[in-house]
């Protein structure tokens, strides 16, 4: 064939393709170029003979060693990395799945700019020069017009921190809102830091599960919240013989596993608890040396949880009192190797969710279950340098007046940073101060926040708002610039510095090269901060810093690659119950929280009944799924292939006097009338008839997310009654009553448990 | 390696449009729809303003409502999961190699259509008809069909709807000059 002839083509057209890309096809003519001779490539298929490359999961926040195995610059495989104490080489589904989030075709390649309305997902492509150019005109503006406190950052994950740093330097008080504090675990770790002296649980737990002779979970679902070593723990704990105590108003997978199961009434735990404190200081089953010994406030505590009988929290609770007697006494009888599990996910009622927690702490002091093996642990630091390099400068800043963080109504809020609920307040009604400006990093907003209405109505307040993302969730939708993070597996981080059980030292590093025009967190913030003329982020990279950080443990990035990319240290959990020390002001367990009473909150807990679902309604519970992370992996093509979409656990004797079947379709409308999408009903006798639950994350309502868009029912949809905690501010999300509507007709849910008199009905203001 | 080849031409036409070159394009696009006798008659990029030309664009093949409405990755339509980096990529890579070129890929994929359609220019105009015939008919024609449908799917604007037919045309045409 001769080239000439092929595809006949006047004149007048071969003449326009050439004037039309200026004489030549420059852009495709450079699209190759000859081969390195020498060049060869193994076989394409399996993960025999890959690279193996050792790294740091980020499919949740556990952060579990990993390796990925890297053929022909294409990752085929991760697996744990076998030097990890903690999960040798072992991944969970997620873990796994890391491979199907570096090469989703619908992850964000290019830093892209709002061309329509906010929400509309209209985008043209820009430069990382244009995107940040704009950004920081926008970050100037808004502190010019309305001072440097009119902008907000949230975020979330490990490298959230640097663009903190440029938030921080441009003057805002408002650059540590992360809502994973406000949102989950704010509660839990205001009590343990007041009671035992430091954060029992956090992103870590130092909670000693394996060598457990008891454990009480507390609506903890272990085995649905999947995190490596913790299941192992937990799993370790039952096969040595652990009896364990499950408190839910759903049969979870560890109540599948329970010694004995308590479907407590939702709303009671505290009841519950406190009752179990009041049975234990009677029967006298107290650690009474240890209390002796290390506690302040026994004789308060004794006093005031007098009131709460096992009889009558059996009324509230709904709740067999043998069978809550059978489980304190087993957790008695383990004591001092009893474990309290402290939990996570801690707002759920806004009142009384710090005493919950608060409650948990002081049934760990009575049985003496602090720093012993079995009971709750002490951390073991790891020795780091510290790079000053991969943050701005310090700068004077003008303190707000009055200040959002400072002068919160909520008097402990200021310890993690600004309330989040405080920053969508002020977006929404410019009080006290109007927030113009948010950045958001690692954290879909719309999903996370309860009252994603008012979210939006924020966001729509606001002068500017742009996000950090890898996929396009709700938040990067209602952005005004999307900057394309690369994912973990394509970026170095910070160090990893495990100061758990058994203690170890670790390095996030790229797997493979970043796909497409992603830049990594450390770059974005570095090269944001010089156009903002922010001094400092003057690593030139993060092998600089990290290897100056190393430098403290006395290693470095190619040492601790020699070593498997991971290096262990002896682990020191336990202390000498005579030579107990925690770090509260006086050294000793507070079971009466004196700072809590400085501010007119309770010292020590009260149980002040969550209002009951008003009539025709049902609460709303929701939880983790084991193959998901909040709503990040719902677009995974492995994780979605598993649990596409989630389903509504509703009671079966519910179901029959609705008439409705298993995997039938139905929406929820909640008690201010928001609708849900569609959702499947999962009919089963392992939820109480008073309660009906949800996995949490689905239901997207991005459509930039193909296989996620849609799925499922959103739970933070569904929830417009957010009550506030009085300590700091957090969000409640158990606080929603929804009823079922099938086949356009509204069914109310019938009332199969009578609700006590003790307890208040909340009010629907819809008939 | 540059050339005036219409393979070459139509993978100019897959890059994001820029300004300047836009009208230059649409009536060269035109011009070969009348010559393979396809597409939707005269097209001007007039009809749109640059920005939305771009959004399109994005719409299309980056990321848009309802994901990415055409990825245009040989890889997402020749492996039945739909990721990047499968087989398809596998495909193009060891074909690529086998002409002795490796892909400048800057920060796109090597099976990138603009790579894939630059490729079979380049084989033409080397006349290597045993790889070409190899490489459109073990790889491009197989997944480029389900690429068109998934853009069809999406209602391209018409610069993006007669570049899809135009491609296809061109395609057949090779069929019919070469292999037939």
């Amino acid at each position: 064939m001769n080239r000439r002839h092929f595809l006949k083509m006047s004149a007048a057209t071969v003449a326009a393709m050439t004037a039309a890309a200026g004489g030549e096809f420059a852009g495709s003519g450079s699209l190759f170029r000859p081969t390195v001779a020498g060049a060869a490539i193994g076989p394409e298929t399996g993960s025999m003979g890959a690279e193996e490359v050792t790294s740091v999961c980020e499919m949740c926040f556990w952060r579990c060693p990993i390796v990925g195995k890297v053929k022909n610059g294409k990752l085929v495989k991760i697996e744990g990395n076998p030097k990890s104490p903690v999960n040798g080489t072992r991944v969970c589904a997620r873990g796994n799945s890391g491979v199907q989030l570096v090469y989703d075709p619908d992850r964000m390649k290019t830093p892209l700019k709002r061309v329509g309305a906010r929400g509309e997902g209209k985008w043209a492509k820009i430069s990382w020069d244009e995107a940040l150019d704009e950004i920081a005109h926008n970050m100037q503006k808004v502190k010019k017009k309305y001072g440097p406190h009119a902008l907000a950052y949230f975020d979330h994950g490990a490298s959230a921190e640097f663009m903190r740093g440029v938030f921080k330097a441009m003057g805002t008080e408002n650059f540590t809102s992360e809502p994973a504090f406000y949102q989950c675990v704010g509660p839990a770790a205001l009590a343990y830091l007041n009671t035992v002296g430091y954060v029992t649980t956090g992103t870590r737990q130092y909670n000693d599960m394996g060598h457990a002779k008891a454990m009480l979970l507390v609506a903890s679902h272990i085995g649905e919240n999947v995190h490596v070593s913790h299941v192992r723990e937990f799993i370790q704990g039952m096969s040595n013989g652990a009896k364990l105590i499950v408190v839910d108003p759903r049969f979870s997978a560890p109540a599948n596993k329970a010694h004995i199961y308590l479907p407590i009434r939702p709303g009671t735990d505290t009841a519950l608890m406190l009752a179990w404190i009041n049975y234990v200081i009677k029967l006298g089953l107290y650690d009474k040396d240890f209390v002796a010994r290390h506690c302040e406030g026994f004789d308060q505590l004794k006093s005031e949880v007098k009131q709460y009988t096992m009889e009558w929290a059996a009324k509230i609770c709904d709740l067999k009192i043998e069978d809550m007697k059978a489980a304190i006494l087993e957790l008695a009888k383990a004591a001092p190797n009893v474990n309290i599990h402290p939990g996570r996910h801690s707002t759920w009622y806004g009142k009384g969710d710090v005493g919950r927690h608060q409650s948990y702490a002081i049934l760990t002091a009575l049985f003496g279950a602090v720093g012993v093996p079995g009971g709750i642990y002490f951390p073991t630091p790891v020795k780091t340098g510290k790079a000053e390099c991969p943050e701005p400068e310090e700068v004077e800043t003008a303190e707000a007046d009055p200040s959002m963080k400072e002068d919160s109504p909520y008097p402990f809020s200021n310890i993690f940073g600004t309330t989040t609920r405080d920053i969508i307040n002020a977006a929404l009604t410019g009080k006290p101060y109007p927030v113009k400006l948010l950045g958001v990093n690692g954290v879909n907003i719309i999903q996370t926040l309860p009252n994603p209405y008012d979210t939006m109505k924020a966001i729509k307040n606001l002068d500017f708002i742009f996000c950090e993302e890898m996929m396009a969730g709700e938040t990067a939708l209602w952005s005004d610039i999307i900057l394309p993070d690369s994912v973990y597996l394509e970026r170095y981080d910070g160090l990893y510095a495990y100061d758990g059980l058994t203690p170890y030292l670790t390095v996030r590093q790229p797997v493979v090269k970043p796909m497409f025009n992603v830049k990594s967190p450390y770059w974005i913030a570095q090269n944001l901060a010089k156009k903002l003329n922010i001094k400092g982020y003057t690593c030139k990279n993060e092998e600089e810093f990290l290897n100056e950080e190393l430098k403290g443990a006395g290693l470095s990035l190619d040492k601790l690659k020699s070593q498997g990319g991971l290096v262990t240290y002896p682990g020191n959990p336990y202390r000498d119950p005579k030579k107990l020390k925690v770090g509260t002001e006086s050294g000793k367990i507070q079971l009466a929280v004196e700072n809590f009473d400085d501010e007119d909150l309770d010292a020590i807990p009260k149980f002040e009944p969550t209002p009951a679902p008003p009539r025709g309604y049902t609460r709303l519970v929701y939880g983790r799924a084991p193959m998901h992370t909040f709503s990040r992996t719902m677009n995974n093509l492995w994780l979605h292939n598993e649990m596409p979409e989630n389903r509504l656990w509703l009671n079966d004797k519910v179901a029959a006097r609705l008439s409705i079947k298993n995997d039938e379709e139905i929406i929820l409308e909640n008690q201010d009338g928001k609708r849900s999408n569609p959702i499947k009903v999962l009919v089963t006798p392992g939820i109480r008839p008073d309660t009906v639950f949800m996995y949490h994350g689905f239901g997207s309502k991005s459509k930039h997310l193909s296989r996620a868009y849609g799925k499922g029912a959103a739970d933070g949809f569904l929830m417009t009654n957010v009550v506030q905690d009085p300590f700091i501010g957090a969000d409640s999300k158990r606080t929603n009553f929804v009823r079922i509507i099938k086949g356009g007709k509204t069914l109310n849910i019938p009332e199969l448990v009578a609700v006590p008199n003790e307890i208040p009905r909340y009010e629907s203001k819809i008939a | 390696m540059t050339s005036t080849h219409p393979f070459h031409f139509l993978s100019t036409c897959f890059n994001y449009p820029q300004e300047g070159i836009l009208d230059g394009l649409a009536e060269a696009l035109s011009l070969l729809a009348a010559d393979v006798e396809c597409g939707e008659g005269e097209i001007h990029f007039d009809d749109m303003s640059l920005v939305d030309q771009q959004a399109e664009y994005v719409r299309l093949f980056i990321n848009g409502p309802g994901g990415v409405a055409a990825p245009p990755y040989a890889s997402v339509y020749i492996n039945d999961a739909g990721v990047l980096h499968q087989q398809g990529y596998d495909q193009a890579l060891a074909m690529y190699r086998r002409a002795g070129l490796s892909p400048v890929t800057g920060n796109e994929s090597p099976d990138h259509i603009i790579h894939e359609l630059a490729f079979i220019g380049l084989l033409i105009e080397l006349g290597d008809h045993q790889l070409l015939d190899t490489f459109i008919q073990e790889h491009f024609a197989v997944w480029y069909p389900a690429f068109y449908d998934r853009l069809m799917l999406a209602d391209p604007k018409p610069f993006y709807k007669t570049l899809a037919q135009v491609t296809d045309r061109c395609l057949q045409q090779i069929y019919m000059e070469v292999f037939a």
